[in-house]
């Protein structure tokens, strides 16, 4: 056998099974040398579980996985890490009292005299690697210290170290800006270029579009097709996700003058040093006031500040024409406002509470047959919220933690809609969530505008904030740099003011 | 609906669980062949009792796991607690004549103002870790260390004897066959178990334990909870001190002293989880039960209190490992 005509890595018939689930059926997936293999797929699709069978972190049940030809059966990660594979995962696991070096030479260190560690060599080699992605970063910096993204940028110095011929992203660009997203594709590009493999993982379509040569959905742990790039377009690709067609172009109904609409949250001048300045708007009565901005713009520092869970320097809330002194999320929901938070699983549900418990969890006072807590009233209560938004889940009792992420969302915003509140924020309320649930999950939010709420939706993505919103607001290093009818508001304006581009 | 019900139900009750309630009928049957006499009404009762006084402590300790913290003073809360009866019923200690009693005030004000104390220094511990952002670990410790050198100094390292009789009552009194302190007891289990199942409180309580910041943006104020189950447990180890003071009709600053470690013990092997948001009172009598009938167990077969301790060990790190492999919670679990 001829290695150069091998697959890089070729896994076939990976089969991975739960106790209750098939996570995997059957899937082949294959790299070769000097391409982008994009994954995609929707959540619980089965793309977490092949990465990290092929990363060595989980076992298959059934399967071959070879590289160049030779069957490999990988013990750990350490092991799958020996023979060239590198993961990078959307959390990177990182010491972040370590230096940059450290982190990247982490259990091979390497020795100098009387086999002590080399902190002299270590910056070298540190360095060396991180020149050759051309990252400006100094290998004696705490690993902590650094921005999400350069911490990335270690390790994929760390994957270059390890000399990874096969090197896995999954999912950068949820936790990164544009123009780091840019650079991490020329990076991707050069890398590419040297024969490396390279399996990237994303949601986002224009992405793969942009880098990939090939791409693989799996859909329910079976592999719906793997397609050259060139030879599909955006709607063979998202019928390949979903099994089913959807139109991206619909764009939102309802209102799309807020003229002649009541006021109901005015904010005035709301400062906080060095995060947010000046931010002064007015939201009204069943509008969707879109917020955009890069990441670090202030945009869910000012949802926080809002709600009460950060606390702010100077600045009016009015709800109503009332003024509010809200201290502590408590009173702001006592008040009529809440918060569906950017990081769903760590903030906006409990994961390992049931569906009926997260449901119910701010309403219990409501749900109590004289003075202790009635289970039918809450059982009722939350059941039907499951049915009217659509949850799907087996049973009521079943852990958050099992659903997919749409539905835990859907989890988060049936929290709310029972206590007669006013004003919904929304963090990101669709990322890492697949195509058909966030059009779910948009329409839910557009009905509740139309009932008259009044809602905010912060979203990183312009698509999504040009379908939904009334307005736009645009955020830039924590001022409100443009606020924007839907009419006048375009991708192009969005970008330009998003990076601080003030026109006019 | 019933049958949703059903399912989710029959989900929870897991193989750890039920190797918990075999590791129990094991013993019980051990026991029993070894003492003939082991499950006659006399000696149940007596048991019954015997676990009392670490089960308030462990009740106590369940409403701190779950909040996802630790408290080590309970032990020495529940020594000082003895050690104030101890010294209100014998107010004369400072005047020379320690034998007789002489009471500072009625009985019943007396247990009310030592409860008070126990509670009082359980909201310190809430205060401290709250407020200025001590780990639960590190602050306990202080109180463990602080309330038992109290009582040494309150009571000058002696030991006070004679209690009157309505102390004793709580520690040594029987209601018909039934010993006071565990009808106390179980009337303790049922309430808490009320209070964490039937209640806002309660239901908050969890989601607090589990995830602070999701439950502080669902407008729940960890805080106040924190705050509350050391107080709780601050209550139940000065109920426990005052009936221990009563069984052995002493105030003595050196009784329970490792406790802490058995109700932690006693609330891990029940499964509520070192995580927090997870488990319960009704858990933790059975891993009371299961450390005092070891106990009994061991005594019986006349194994001495030193090797004693070596086997609980051996037990407690077994019912963690069960209970890590179950829960997939062990702190390696994901390495």
């Amino acid at each position: 056998m001829n290695p150069s005509d091998a697959a890089l890595l070729e896994a076939r018939g990976i089969t991975k099974i739960y106790p209750g689930v098939v996570a995997l059926d059957n899937v082949d997936f294959q790299v070769n040398a000097g391409e982008v293999h994009c994954l995609a797929g929707e959540n619980g699709a089965g793309k977490s579980t092949l990465i990290e069978i092929i990363g060595g972190s989980y076992s298959k049940d059934a399967g071959t996985i070879r590289m160049q030809g030779r069957e490999v059966e990988f013990a750990s990660p350490r092991h799958a890490q020996e023979m060239g594979i590198a993961v990078l995962h959307q959390e990177i696991p990182i010491l972040p009292h370590l230096s940059v070096a450290e982190n990247i030479f982490l259990s091979r260190q390497p020795l100098g005299g009387a086999r002590l560690v080399s902190y002299a060599e270590m910056n070298r080699q540190a360095r060396r690697w991180l020149e050759v992605i051309q990252a400006d970063i100094d290998p004696r910096t705490l690993l902590g210290d650094l921005t999400i993204s350069r911490q990335q940028l270690v390790s994929i110095a760390k994957a270059l170290s390890l000399e990874a011929r096969v090197i896995i992203f999954d999912e950068p660009s949820a936790v990164l800006t544009i123009a780091e997203l840019k650079r991490l594709f020329q990076i991707i590009a050069s890398l590419k270029a040297e024969g490396r493999g390279i399996v990237y993982i994303s949601h986002r379509l224009e992405e793969i579009f942009e880098i990939g040569d090939r791409v693989t959905v799996l859909r329910n742990g079976k592999l719906a097709g793997t397609e050259s790039i060139g030879r599909i377009d955006r709607g063979t690709l998202i019928k390949m996700l979903v099994g089913r067609e959807i139109d991206e172009s619909q764009t939102g109904g309802g209102a799309s003058s807020v003229e002649g609409l009541a006021p109901v949250l005015e904010v005035r001048g709301l400062n906080r040093k060095g995060v947010l300045e000046d931010i002064s708007f007015t939201l009204h009565k069943g509008e969707i006031l879109g917020v955009y901005g890069l990441v670090g713009a202030g945009r869910t520092e000012l949802a926080r500040a809002l709600i009460g869970a950060d606390r702010v320097d100077s600045g009016d809330i009015l709800l109503e024409g009332r003024k509010l002194k809200i201290s502590s999320p408590r009173e702001a929901i006592r008040n009529g406002l809440c918060l569906s938070p950017e990081d769903r699983k760590t903030q906006g549900v409990f994961l390992e509470k049931s569906v009926q418990d997260n449901i119910c969890l701010p309403s219990l006072k409501n749900l109590k047959g004289g003075v202790f807590l009635s289970y039918g009233k809450i059982a009722k209560y939350a059941a039907d919220f499951v049915s009217k938004l659509r949850i799907v889940t087996p049973h009521l009792q079943q852990y958050v933690k099992f659903l997919s992420g749409g539905n835990q969302q859907k989890v988060v915003l049936a929290k709310w809609l029972g206590m007669k509140l006013k004003v919904f924020i929304f963090d990101e309320p669709t990322r890492g969530i697949d195509v058909g649930a966030k059009e779910e999950i948009r329409g839910l939010i557009k009905k509740l505008a139309r009932e008259g709420k009044a809602v905010i939706v912060i979203s990183s993505e312009i698509p999504e904030i040009l379908v939904i919103s009334d307005r736009v607001a645009v955020m830039h290093e924590g001022r409100i740099e443009a606020l924007l009818r839907r009419q006048e508001a375009t991708r192009e304006k969005l970008m330009a003011y998003s990076m601080g581009a003030k026109s006019e | 609906m019933k049958t949703n019900l059903f399912q989710g139900f029959r989900q929870r009750i897991a193989f750890t669980s039920l190797s918990r309630y075999l590791a129990l009928v094991i013993l019980f049957v051990i026991a029993s062949l070894l003492a003939p006499g082991f499950l006659s009404l006399q000696n149940v009762m007596n048991l019954l009792r015997s676990f009392s006084f670490l089960g308030f402590i462990s009740i106590g300790m369940t409403f701190v796991i779950l909040s996802a913290g630790i408290d080590l003073s309970v032990a020495s809360i529940l020594a000082f607690s003895g050690v104030v009866l101890g010294l209100f019923q014998h107010w004369g200690i400072y005047l020379g004549h320690v034998d007789k009693l002489s009471l500072i005030f009625p009985t019943p004000y007396i247990f009310l103002t030592v409860l008070a104390i126990g509670t009082l220094l359980g909201f310190v511990n809430g205060l401290v870790i709250t407020k200025l952002k001590i780990v639960d670990f590190a602050a306990t410790l202080g109180m463990m260390v602080f309330a038992r050198g109290l009582a040494f100094a309150i009571s000058g390292g002696r030991t006070i004897f004679n209690l009157d009789s309505m102390a004793l009552f709580m520690g040594r009194g029987m209601v018909g066959n039934i010993p006071f302190v565990a009808i106390l007891w179980v009337s303790a289990i049922v309430i808490c178990t009320v209070l964490l199942r039937y209640t806002v409180f309660g239901k908050n309580l969890y989601a607090c334990g589990e995830n602070p910041v999701a439950a502080k943006l669902s407008g729940i104020d960890p805080v106040f909870y924190k705050i509350a189950v050391y107080s709780i447990s601050g209550f139940l180890a000065a109920l426990a001190g005052i009936c221990m003071a009563g069984r052995l009709n002493l105030g003595e600053p050196r009784v329970a002293q490792g406790w802490e470690l058995d109700a932690i013990a006693a609330v891990v092997i029940g499964g509520t989880s070192f995580a927090g948001g997870k488990g319960g009172v009704v858990q933790t009598i059975l891993g009371v039960v299961i450390i005092g009938m070891i106990r009994n167990v061991l005594s019986v077969l006349g194994i001495q209190p030193d090797p004693q301790e070596m086997i609980m060990g051996g037990v407690l790190l077994l019912a963690v490992i069960f209970g890590s492999l179950g829960s997939r919670k062990g702190s390696l679990a994901h390495a």
